[in-house]
């Protein structure tokens, strides 16, 4: 089947989709394992996990729905691409059940979540250019230097830092209004 | 003093009531000694700190971090950002965090003044 060429509109809007995707993705190396460390101050950190989790799951359902406006049906590898992001999504759900509790969890344990997470990250990447390619979109999505460089030295540190808060005594925080 | 714009603070404490599951991100820039803070469920990505900086248009190198919660009636900050990890730890310097709650607080007493407590 042929497909309609994209207009530049909705091209310019698949673009910002995909790039949504990823920044959502990088607030889950750069915010969420915050929400872990400070288990002590803010609790349960599951609650603010799961409906991040929810809310990536939704935007890439939300590209889905995009990809068949205008009667795009997507193609097979399209399709593909996009249950392998909702997948990764889903399997955010492992590796932050071992930052959840990395107060308890072996060391090993630890460092396998971390590297999950570090692969989930490069595949995730690698999918949205994919898909960016396969739409066909004329630029594929990408952070800028300054972000990747900054996500990849926090999956370099993230290991050292859940380490350090198993034996840290609680920080000094300090109490609004 | 930082500068800090009450309405965001305002908006902050009411998200943060309103949804128990989420947070706060809040920004220090440092050039410009001004404190910003956004529900992380209004950051438009949901990027964290990071998109904060870049949606400022600011370098991650010129910002601090911290978290802001409401675990029950009062604002907690928690000094914890990856934007602080750059010179070592996770959080920024004690007297720049004191500096960060104090104009917090003189915002407070501000907008408390003017009979908008929030």
């Amino acid at each position: 089947m042929v497909q309609a060429p994209l207009t530049t509109q909705h091209e310019t809007d698949l673009e910002d989709l995909l790039t949504a995707i990823m920044t959502h993705f990088g607030g889950a190396i750069d915010f969420w394992p915050l929400v872990c460390l400070s288990r002590h101050e803010l609790g349960d950190p599951v609650p603010f996990i799961d409906c991040q989790r929810i809310s990536l799951n939704e935007r890439i359902q939300e590209l889905r729905a995009r990809l068949t406006l205008e009667e795009q049906e997507p193609s097979e590898a399209v399709l593909e691409q996009l249950a392998k992001l909702s997948r990764m999504a889903a399997e955010l759900r492992e590796v932050f059940d071992y930052f959840a509790n990395a107060h308890r969890v072996s060391q090993g344990d630890l460092e396998t979540a971390v590297m999950k997470l570090r692969q989930l990250w490069q595949d995730v990447c690698k999918r949205l250019w994919l898909l960016g390619a396969l739409i066909p979109l004329p630029r594929p999505p990408r952070l800028t230097l300054e972000r990747e460089e900054h996500l990849q030295a926090v999956l370099d540190g993230l290991f050292d830092q859940f380490l350090a808060a198993r034996t840290a005594p609680p920080s000094a925080n300090g109490k609004g209004h | 003093m930082f500068t800090v714009n009450p309405d965001e603070f305002r908006h902050v404490r009411e998200a943060l009531g309103d949804d128990p599951a989420n947070l706060g991100v809040g920004l220090l820039h440092l050039p410009g000694e001004r404190l910003v803070l956004r529900p992380f469920n209004d950051v438009r990505h949901r990027g964290g700190h990071l998109e904060m900086v870049h949606e400022y248009g600011w370098l991650p190198d010129e910002c601090l971090g911290f978290i802001v919660a409401r675990p029950a009636r009062e604002l907690v900050m928690i000094n914890l950002s990856q934007l602080n990890a750059r010179s070592g730890p996770l959080f920024m310097a004690h007297a720049t965090f004191r500096k960060v709650l104090l104009s917090l607080r003189q915002c407070w007493a501000g907008m408390a003044a003017c009979g908008s407590p929030g």
